[in-house]
């Protein structure tokens, strides 16, 4: 993307990527497991991949 | 202007661009036809703050400033070359009394239209008038905590009132980002900064480094030395990522680089196909000055850059035939020197922003202000610092020079740098379309130490991991990723409420 130092912030980008769609998932699966109580067993798996990423300095 | 509006019109489609893309987002249609997707437009030279490091000098109006009829037909010669998003800065864009018919114009043409501003004096009624025209976005600039913005800015009071501007644009709905200048000082500022601006409701934080230009010639103290990005880099990278769970995407500016270890996370916000592939200067974008002066990019040195003016020339004419536009399209790394030219991105890079090097060393090409220059000097011993030896004239967009000094890391034992031969430096081939535009060069990541790296190599010149295994591996990760979010979509879509 092309960022001029004298021009506006680019306000309509948003990150994407698999750490930003893992944190999405996590974030509905835990607003629904406070709601329903029903995906116990997705968060940690999604926990991991996430702290994987995390764990990397790139990312 | 001296021509009517030209007869062809922006190719259909033009305007498109991928889904979850911003509009300054260049395709690869942008670049084989060269579209001027994003214009930065001084729309005046008049303004209310006395900043120590502005480039421009601004504070009078140019003594000959496009008239409203000249800057409108302007707006539609844009529109017609296929812009897409506009910024008006100046100076201090509101200080132009039409400045609401610009935006307004903009905006029938389907323009994204934005202003960059100080926000000194930034009334509701300013505010009201221009969201009412249809401006989308407002960008505030403030470069530290109040004592070191007020200093740096001129104007005592003035981080209040910028504070103040975000948060009544964003309750009029506008886009609400903030600008930060890094110098010598405002590392230290910047974890409290952040917590400020999301308080006032910035969504976006473009960074970029202050450049040695104009007032900041003046005040050299303000310029940040190369070495100390050392430093500034990971604290970035931590605040990238701390702003990002809390819904406020740092966007690094063209003067923040180069192939690190994180441009693989900023430069594409996520997408590592975007990565840095050189100034952009006359190929992506526009530079607008208020008489109508036109150069590749808003910032560039005025007496080495102005292409043409458009009382004198069309827009058109000056976008695709001056040689003062089209200096970027037709460079290649014979124009890089010392460091720069032998680096293994030499020919991706191009040692980076145009703007920020030649204004410093008086000559483009080569660029100490590089993470991956800095953190290689640093793993032999040696970092760089800049130190002023000639002032800058009293001009708007006036460089002057500095020497560039290489020593020791007190404390660091040293050794030579490799001596790398400019006969070896990777040369990519760029098939330029008739229209002057060609493709960027496409670097692939190492999947073990995540930088970028040419797409022949099949050893990482920097872990020297084998680079297929290693790709190998990351598919399956990144599959196993994948199945697991669709898989969270499934079980959530039938748990969700009927």
């Amino acid at each position: 993307m092309n960022i001029k130092p004298y021009g506006v912030a680019v306000t309509d980008a948003i990150a994407s990527g698999d750490l930003s769609r893992l944190k999405e998932a996590e974030a509905a699966a835990q607003a629904h497991l406070d709601q329903y109580g029903d995906v116990a067993t997705l968060l940690p798996l999604l926990r991991l991949e996430i702290a994987k990423l995390e764990a990397k300095k790139s990312y | 202007m001296t021509d009517t509006l030209p007869s062809e019109t922006a190719p259909a489609g033009a305007r498109a661009t991928p889904e979850g893309k911003s509009v300054r987002f260049r395709t690869e249609r942008d670049y084989a036809e060269l579209t001027p997707v994003h214009v930065v437009w001084e729309v005046t030279l008049a303004c209310n703050l006395k900043c120590q490091h502005c480039g421009s000098r601004a504070g009078r109006p140019r003594p000959d400033e496009l008239n409203t009829a000249e800057a409108l037909e302007l707006i539609d010669h844009l529109a017609a070359l296929g812009t897409r998003e506009l910024t008006l800065i100046g100076g201090e864009a509101y200080l132009r009394r039409d400045w609401i018919e610009l935006i307004r114009r903009s905006r029938a043409h389907g323009i994204r239209t934005a202003v960059q501003t100080g926000a000194r004096n930034l009334t509701d009624k300013r505010l009201d008038e221009a969201a009412d025209a249809g401006l989308q976005g407002i960008g505030v600039s403030i470069d530290g905590l109040p004592d070191l913005h007020d200093r740096v800015r001129g104007v005592p009071g003035s981080y209040d009132q910028a504070i103040s501007a975000l948060q009544r644009a964003k309750a009029r709905g506008l886009a609400v980002s903030v600008n930060t200048q890094i110098g010598a000082e405002t590392a230290a500022h910047l974890p409290e900064l952040m917590e400020r601006i999301i308080a006032a409701g910035a969504t976006h934080w473009q960074i970029q480094l202050t450049v040695a230009m104009g007032n900041a010639v003046d005040n050299p103290d303000l310029l940040l030395q190369p070495y100390q990005l050392l430093e500034v880099m990971p604290l970035l990278a931590r605040l990238y990522r701390e702003g990002q769970k809390r819904g406020l995407l740092m966007i690094v500016g063209n003067n923040v680089g180069y192939f690190g270890p994180y441009e693989r996370m900023w430069r594409g916000l996520g997408d590592e196909a975007d990565h840095w592939n050189g100034c952009a200067a006359g190929q992506g974008g526009i530079g607008i000055e208020a008489d109508g002066t036109i150069k590749g990019c808003p910032s560039l040195a005025t007496s080495l850059y102005a292409a043409g003016n458009v009382r004198e020339m069309s827009i058109a004419d000056i976008w695709r035939h001056s040689e003062k536009m089209a200096f970027g399209r037709v460079r290649d790394v014979e124009e890089l020197y010392d460091y720069c030219r032998t680096c293994y991105y030499a020919d991706v890079c191009r040692a980076g922003c145009t703007w920020t090097s030649e204004s410093l060393l008086g000559k483009r090409g080569n660029n100490p202000y590089c993470h991956h220059r800095v953190l290689d000097l640093a793993r032999h011993g040696w970092r760089e610092r800049v130190t002023k030896v000639k002032d800058a004239p009293a001009a708007s967009f006036a460089i002057g020079e500095f020497a560039l000094v290489r020593e020791a890391i007190p404390g660091a034992q040293t050794q030579p740098l490799p001596v790398r031969d400019p006969a070896g430096v990777h040369i990519a081939h760029r098939e330029r379309t008739a229209a002057g535009g060609a493709l960027p060069p496409r670097l692939k990541v190492c999947r073990s130490c995540d930088q970028y790296v040419w797409p022949h190599e099949t050893e990482c010149p920097h872990c020297a991991a084998d680079l297929a295994e290693v790709e190998r591996q990351h598919a399956q990760a990144a599959e196993h990723r994948r199945a697991l979010i669709q898989q969270a979509r499934r079980v959530l879509d039938g748990i969700g409420p009927a």
